[in-house]
């Protein structure tokens, strides 16, 4: 077992490896009431196939969404009645690129890490429990299709990429999970949820006498020899469209303008150096305190619901910005101004020091929730660097690196912009 | 983790240390009775006095000055609780101790000095806000189950004073001026009841301290009443309503006579968590679990109003066979047909989230917020009690007396 201490935050960590490879991490906070575990695989939406010696599967849409769903199921048995009956609350997402299970408790830990551990390494599918799923599903689908936010944000998906999966909606289509069977899970789900890719982490009221526990608890996956494939095609640098928009039953326009980015992080530890710096340029050009932003309430075209954010992953990268307007158009072309003027960044020194400061206020501030921590961990964990070098990694960010960044999203061939209007057009 | 409720001349305040957070956690409300012909200058108070102040004239100076303070952030809201009409100012900072910044606290509540004693009332600044509130009551639109929701209660609740949003009538915006505004912040000022919560590593003379320099409120009448008992509107019919959509969206309200400040209360809550307010409840294990009918389902309890609400996402065929299920669920309810483990497990999971609440500085100051309406002591040990303390026969006697109010329903055009 490693320990790690961060004396600035007064945080320390430990980290071990179970036998059967799974990551495990634990974070005391003997101060909070409750401990709060995830148990995530790096198995996502955008895994399109399985590559094992003889044989590659491709997978349908939504299959790890569908897959998180049915892990519940326990012959008939909804596996969430075990968690309550331990004073845990359960639940589980899936991301483009992460399926992550968790739990919060105020009692039983080890009972309820138990729980967490069969249920996700020793599922059982059934044809009923895969069919009954489906509907479920079917409604999840349709629930997002009156989704304007949801569904511009796919709208604009398309537009950035030609054949990378991230384009794809994580629940897939009705039409695709229906071919999804009980053996297809079986499969996918030796070679997606192997331990050796998977990581454990708990937090809260913790210790490391867990790890004891842990060590008794066997997990016997056979050696894991496929791998995932989240794009078989190779994603062109161009987008795919400029404009697009769509109507539905709202009274107010959704308008998302992305910027599709380079891939600029190659590994994963330039991963979160790359997403402090697109967002430290964010907020210098449209934060709060930023000119543009004050102009654009000036106008009239934004409200409160604005926002900008940046995503970087290793094989694709963007940035959105956008709310709700009653102005979409004349939003999008002021969007296209900004991005492309000259001296829109203020690079003053004592503007970057304050907006540094911000930064990591912002930081430590959500460090007091257990929830982000444990969601965050995973995907930052590098070897050289972990979530809680965020300051030590933003500190050392340069003028420079701002500088260099902007170059990256002055490209306006690679802008796109998504509009929903409404049904009696206002906008 | 220690809790101080000091009462004062003008409201409460409260202490809750603990060094558990990274943060410190400061919030002011100014509360009184809803008033219909002032609930929307009063909505707009809090933001217009946000964006800029007399020290800090334009919006980007305001934010910039959080900034400097390490992001602090100072949120402003217009809340409703039960008929009591809050304002809120929530002062948010970083512990200085992990920045290494000495004075950041003290800068923080400075700078939150300056927005309560200081405003600026200007014009633009207040047709902005204007124009914000008036888009954020268009993009309830947007939202179907918000809008489904909002469609019930301004049906059942018609030309009641409880139909109302924290951030009033749109149709009043375009008559408020700055004089209102002025008005309105005078009238808070002098008259509002004002709690205080403080949530961090603080001591207690830090408090006395800045009560001292910058809390000097006069004294006023604090008592003030949350609860509505006015009976709503019976719809016998449901309510139907045509839009694109592709999810059906059902909202229900239940009338249920229990209020906060009863002490049938937390039968109530342990009745609401048995009927929907977990993932183990009857609807969502009937509906969505054993028949798949819908994605989601759940019921939530009003207890300043005395409604229990349903609500789900129903594909649009299965309408009907719905509001059957959850009727059938309702009977079973009232026929005792109700499990020793049904209620055990509703009873650990009012009290998991009630421990849990603990753990996050929001959390804590919504219990204070509740806490002082009700002029009680913060006592998590004696809430606990009382949820494992209810009977199963306390709960089989409450459900008699839930009665239907009205159905709504928001469904796909018709054909």
């Amino acid at each position: 077992m490693k320990k790690t201490t961060y004396s600035t935050l007064n945080e320390t960590i430990l980290s071990w490896q179970h036998p059967s490879g799974l990551k495990v991490f634990i974070l005391p906070k003997k101060e909070y009431h409750k401990t709060y575990v995830t148990l995530s695989t790096p198995f996502g939406s955008n895994v399109t196939k399985l590559h094992c010696e003889k044989e590659t599967i491709d997978l349908p849409e939504g299959i790890a969404h569908f897959m998180e769903h049915k892990l519940f199921d326990r012959n008939g048995e909804d596996l969430s009645a075990q968690f309550s009956k331990h004073s845990a609350q359960v639940n589980a997402y899936t991301m483009n690129n992460r399926t992550t299970y968790l739990f919060s408790c105020t009692d039983y830990l080890w009972e309820n890490i138990e729980t967490l551990l069969d249920m996700v390494f020793f599922p059982v599918f059934s044809k009923e429990g895969v069919q009954k799923e489906q509907g479920i599903i079917t409604q999840e689908i349709l629930m997002y299709q009156d989704d304007s936010v949801n569904k511009a944000y796919l709208g604009l998906l398309n537009q950035l990429f030609h054949t990378h999966p991230v384009r794809n909606d994580i629940l897939g289509s009705v039409d695709s999970i229906k071919s999804i069977t009980p053996s297809l899970l079986a499969k996918v789900h030796k070679i997606a949820y192997h331990p050796a890719k998977m990581t454990l982490f708990i937090t809260g009221n913790a210790d490391e006498g867990i790890i004891t526990k842990l060590e008794k608890f066997v997990i016997d996956f056979s050696n894991e020899t496929c791998k995932q494939i989240e794009n078989a095609e190779k994603e062109p640098d161009t987008i795919v469209k400029s404009h697009g928009e769509t109507m539905m039953d709202v009274n107010i326009p959704d308008v998302l303008f992305g910027i599709k980015l380079p891939n600029i992080a190659s590994s994963s530890t330039l991963i979160l150096r790359y997403e402090l710096i697109g967002s430290l340029y964010l907020d210098s050009m449209l934060g709060k305190s930023s000119n543009a932003y004050q102009n654009l309430l000036k106008q009239g075209l934004i409200n409160d619901d604005f926002g900008a954010n940046i995503t970087i992953e290793k094989d694709y990268a963007f940035i959105l910005i956008g709310g709700q307007t009653m102005s979409a158009d004349k939003l999008v072309q002021s969007l296209k101004q900004i991005l492309l003027s000259e001296n829109i960044v203020d690079y003053s020194k004592q503007r970057f020091i304050q907006l540094k400061r911000a930064f990591i206020g912002r930081f430590v501030k959500s460090l007091n929730s257990l929830e982000f921590i444990a969601n965050q961990y995973p995907k930052y964990h590098t070897k050289q660097h972990t979530l809680f070098d965020v300051i030590s990694i933003t500190q050392s960010i340069t003028l420079e690196d701002l500088i260099d960044f902007e170059r990256l999203v002055k490209d306006k061939t690679h802008y796109s912009s998504f509009i929903i209007k409404p049904k009696t057009a206002t906008s | 983790m220690n809790v101080i409720q000091k009462k004062t001349p003008f409201g409460t305040v409260n202490l809750f240390q603990t060094t558990k957070f990274k943060t410190v956690r400061l919030r002011v409300t100014f509360r009184r009775l809803l008033d219909e012909d002032q609930v929307t200058t009063r909505g707009l108070l809090p933001y217009v006095m946000q964006a800029v102040n007399k020290r800090f004239k334009t919006r980007n100076q305001f934010y910039a000055r959080l900034e400097e303070l390490y992001g602090a952030t100072l949120d402003v809201v217009a809340t409703r609780t039960g008929l009591t009409h809050n304002i809120v100012f929530d002062m948010h900072v970083v512990d200085q101790n992990i920045v290494n910044e000495q004075t950041l606290l003290q800068e923080a509540i400075e700078l939150l000095h300056i927005v309560l004693f200081e405003p600026y009332f200007d014009t633009t600044i207040l047709e902005e806000e204007k124009r914000k509130v008036k888009e954020h009551f268009l993009a309830i639109h947007s939202d179907k189950l918000r809008y489904s929701f909002k469609q019930l209660k301004d049906a059942i609740f018609r030309n009641q004073i409880y139909r109302l949003d924290a951030l009033g009538k749109v149709e009043d915006l375009p008559n408020i001026t700055v004089e209102h505004l002025k008005q309105a912040y005078f009238d808070m000022i002098q008259n509002d009841r004002i709690d205080i919560s403080i949530v961090g590593n603080i001591g207690i003379d830090s408090v006395e301290k800045w009560l001292q320099k910058y809390w000097l409120f006069s004294k006023r009448d604090s008592s003030l009443s949350v609860i509505d008992k006015t009976k709503p509107i019976v719809y016998n019919n449901p309510i139907i309503e045509h839009q694109t959509v592709k999810q059906a969206k059902l909202t229900m309200a239940y009338s249920l006579p229990v209020y906060i400040d009863q002490k049938e209360y937390q039968i109530a809550s342990v009745l609401n968590t048995i009927l929907g307010g977990s993932s183990e409840s009857i609807l969502f294990q009937k509906l969505r679990e054993e028949l798949g009918k819908v994605y989601f389902i759940s019921s939530s309890f009003d207890p300043m109003k005395g409604v229990l609400y349903i609500y789900a996402g129903v594909n649009q065929g299965d309408v009907e066979i719905v509001f059957e299920e959850i009727d059938a669920c309702i009977k079973q309810l009232k026929q005792k047909n109700v499990s020793d483990k049904d209620i055990s497990l509703a009873k650990k999971w009012l009290s998991q989230n009630l421990v849990e609440s603990l753990d996050s500085t929001g959390s804590i100051l919504a219990r204070l917020s509740v806490v002082d309406l009700l002029n009680r002591s913060f006592d998590i040990n004696e809430s606990l009690k009382q949820i494992n303390g209810v009977s199963k026969e306390e709960i089989q006697n409450l459900s008699q007396k839930i009665t239907p109010i009205a159905k709504y329903v928001l469904k796909g055009e018709q054909a």
